[in-house]
């Protein structure tokens, strides 16, 4: 919720429980900056595009601010500088942002032939926020060249006022489970690779169709997202399996959940959380076919209101803590960035996150050929993997600050194995 | 479209080598058309870009412009008006020593540890040697802090060292760390021994050795257990 100094007639925002984080981690290595896109129909009119982000914006005042540091805890202030401004894209996206550059914005859109990207950084929001942005951006546009689009789905309208409960904090509304259950901790196995130089994405995309992907997933049980995770773990396991045969250790993925289908909330800042599915190499060799029963056994358990308000209230807890909340800023970060290195990062092997099957209202289907949505670079030397779909098209984006991609040539590899056609296209210069 | 032989994927048309396996890729019935491709049809951009820095040269220009003031002045003051000793001396030394420590590490990127500390070690000397001219004709300097400071720095970088390229996890950085204390607690007392008497005896720092030892020892046994290891990261996890 915003805050207003009454004295001062100022309006302020608090970063959610997920935001605090961000802000401490960035480094010129990571930069907690994720980027979704659309491929529209036609080419971009560069000037239109801008005047559309000019229209929209001030209807997301949480994306439209600026960071700011406190004491305690760092925070969001709106941001009336000139901005922010389309720019042409570049083969490296996902690059930190400084909170004093770029006009103090935290977010960049780019234009490239007919693709229009967005890219934010995670102390704003989450993907779900961000579709609204970029939805209700290229809407704006489409109104501008003479389309009808109604205001439904993840287009707002423009001319009505932020809804109060897009501004909220759902964490604290929802966090009220009466026990903290403990997160199990054990050794994963850690990709590792040589870093390519400083600020490169290296992005590997597939694209499947969605038919193609729901067919194969219902003939063996499972839903689309359980058959991209097994997928991922089976290979990152056999990726394991080929390194070193003597030690083994679980492949654990990072998986956000999305909370506003638990918890309803319109929320357009973070509300997610993340569940670990996993396989366990040292209990016997596992088969592709065990490796989704476990999967698949272990979404349906992990992904329900209960156990997910409990994970809330586990973390808000940390937050909400007294020593945590009185240790001033300066203190905290080198712990919060120690506690990450040691801790977090070291909890799964790769991240997958997958925004699911995308709407948009009736005019806009016949403009939106398809839409991407990548993470930024890893904190570790790993790679992170990012689905999305929409129609009948279905994006799986790796991307990684990594030279090697053992990992995406054999998860693309078992796909097409499976049945599935797989087409490719990348950002890496193969003729170097 | 072409396919990579190996993969099995479609590959975009732009693309010369699989991204996934570097495989040639080679269509037979685009070989005569493929110098008419461009590069316009690729599916990401071309031009690279890098972030605008932060604003760490200007903190560092900043902080040389601030430093570089006080000595200068200081030292004119001291020169033409209080000239009774040379006490500007000390400040323009605590400027250069603070300096060497701040400006180099934000501005020169490739700049490794090691020299950065080698810097830091031969700025703190010459201001010690400095102080030790001024206050009592250098008779303390090589006895005592010579060796204190060489002691310092040398296990800074064996520190830095091991947690490079050996062991590094919170027990092996808290285990190099008490070592060090226990070497440098022997160093100091020695060296101070030597010059205040003649002669070197171990006192107090023998039960800061002794305690060292206990530490040491203990972590290196965890250290090197996997069932101990494991059991203290799980009743020590944070």
């Amino acid at each position: 919720m915003p805050n207003k100094n009454r004295h001062h007639n100022s309006t302020w925002y608090k970063l959610d429980l997920s935001a605090i984080v961000f802000p401490t981690l960035q480094r010129r290595d990571f930069s907690s900056v994720f980027r979704i896109s659309m491929l529209l129909s036609e080419d971009i009119n560069p000037e239109l595009m801008q005047k559309a982000i000019d229209l929209s914006m001030p209807r997301f005042p949480t994306y439209k601010s600026a960071i700011h540091t406190g004491i305690f805890w760092r925070y969001l202030e709106p941001n009336n500088r000139p901005g922010p401004f389309l720019k042409e894209d570049i083969q490296n996206p996902c690059m930190p942002m400084p909170f004093r550059s770029n006009n103090r914005y935290l977010i960049r859109f780019f234009y490239y032939k007919n693709r229009i990207a967005l890219e934010a950084h995670h102390s704003l929001g989450d993907g779900n926020g961000a579709m609204c942005v970029l939805q209700t951006v290229v809407a704006t546009y489409l109104r501008l060249l003479g389309h009808e689009i109604p205001n439904e789905k993840y287009v707002l309208d423009i001319n009505a006022e932020p809804d109060p409960s897009e501004l909220e904090d759902a964490y604290v509304k929802y966090g009220t489970a009466k026990v903290k259950p403990k997160r199990p901790s054990d050794k994963t196995f850690l990709l590792n690779g040589t870093k390519d130089r400083i600020f490169s994405l290296n992005i590997i995309t597939g694209l499947l169709s969605v038919k193609e992907l729901l067919e194969i997933s219902r003939k063996n049980g499972v839903t689309i997202t359980e058959y991209l995770v097994a997928s991922l773990i089976y290979t990152i396991n056999e990726v394991q399996k080929s390194r070193d045969n003597r030690k083994q250790y679980p492949v654990r993925i990072a998986l956000p959940v999305n909370l506003r289908q638990f918890f309803p909330s319109l929320t357009l800042r973070n509300f997610i959380t993340m569940v670990y599915p996993y396989i366990d190499p040292r209990l016997g060799e596992y088969t592709f076919e065990d490796t989704l029963k476990f999967v698949h056994t272990y979404l349906r358990y992990s992904v329900n209101d209960k156990l997910l308000c409990g994970d809330i209230t586990t973390n808000l807890a940390t937050q909400q803590n007294l020593f945590s909340r009185i240790v001033p800023l300066f203190l905290k970060d080198p712990i919060v960035r120690f506690f990450y290195k040691r801790v977090q990062t070291k909890n799964s092997s790769a991240g997958l996150t997958n925004l699911g099957r995308i709407t948009v209202p009736e005019g806009m289907t016949e403009h939106i050929q398809r839409m991407d949505v990548y993470m930024g670079q890893p904190y570790s030397t790993r790679t992170n993997c990012a689905v999305i779909s929409y129609g009948d098209v279905l994006t799986v984006n790796f991307t990684s600050g990594i030279i090697e991609t053992d990992v995406e040539r054999e998860f693309f590899r078992h796909l097409v194995e499976q049945g599935l056609s797989v087409s490719i296209e990348t950002n890496r210069n193969m003729n170097e | 479209m072409a396919y990579c032989v190996h993969c099995g994927v479609k590959l975009d048309e732009s693309i010369e080598r699989c991204p996934l396996c570097q495989t040639i890729v080679i269509d037979p019935n685009e070989f005569e058309l493929k110098e008419l491709k461009t590069k316009s049809s690729a599916p990401f951009p071309t031009t690279r870009a890098e972030v605008e820095e932060s604003g760490k040269y200007d903190f560092a220009i900043l902080l040389s412009v601030a430093l570089s003031a006080t000595a200068i002045t200081t030292f004119i003051l001291n020169w033409l008006l209080f000239n009774d000793s040379w006490w500007s001396l000390y400040i323009v030394g605590i400027c250069a020593v603070l300096w060497v420590y701040i400006f180099p590490p934000i501005t020169f990127k490739k700049i490794t540890i090691y020299s950065c500390l080698l810097m830091d070690y031969v700025s703190i000397t010459l201001f010690l040697l400095l102080i030790s001219t001024q206050v009592s004709e250098g008779g303390w300097f090589f006895p005592v802090a010579f060796p204190i400071t060489t002691g310092v720095f040398a296990l800074i970088d064996i520190i830095v060292y091991l947690m490079k390229h050996v062991k590094v996890s919170f027990l092996s950085t808290a285990l190099y760390i008490i070592i060090s204390i226990g070497i440098q607690t022997a160093i100091i007392e020695s060296s101070l021994d030597h010059y205040l008497y003649g002669s070197i005896s171990l006192s107090w720092a023998a039960v800061v050795i002794a305690v060292a030892i206990i530490i040491s020892l203990t972590f290196a046994t965890i250290l090197s257990n996997k069932k101990l290891r494991s059991r203290f990261r799980r009743r020590f996890h944070f």
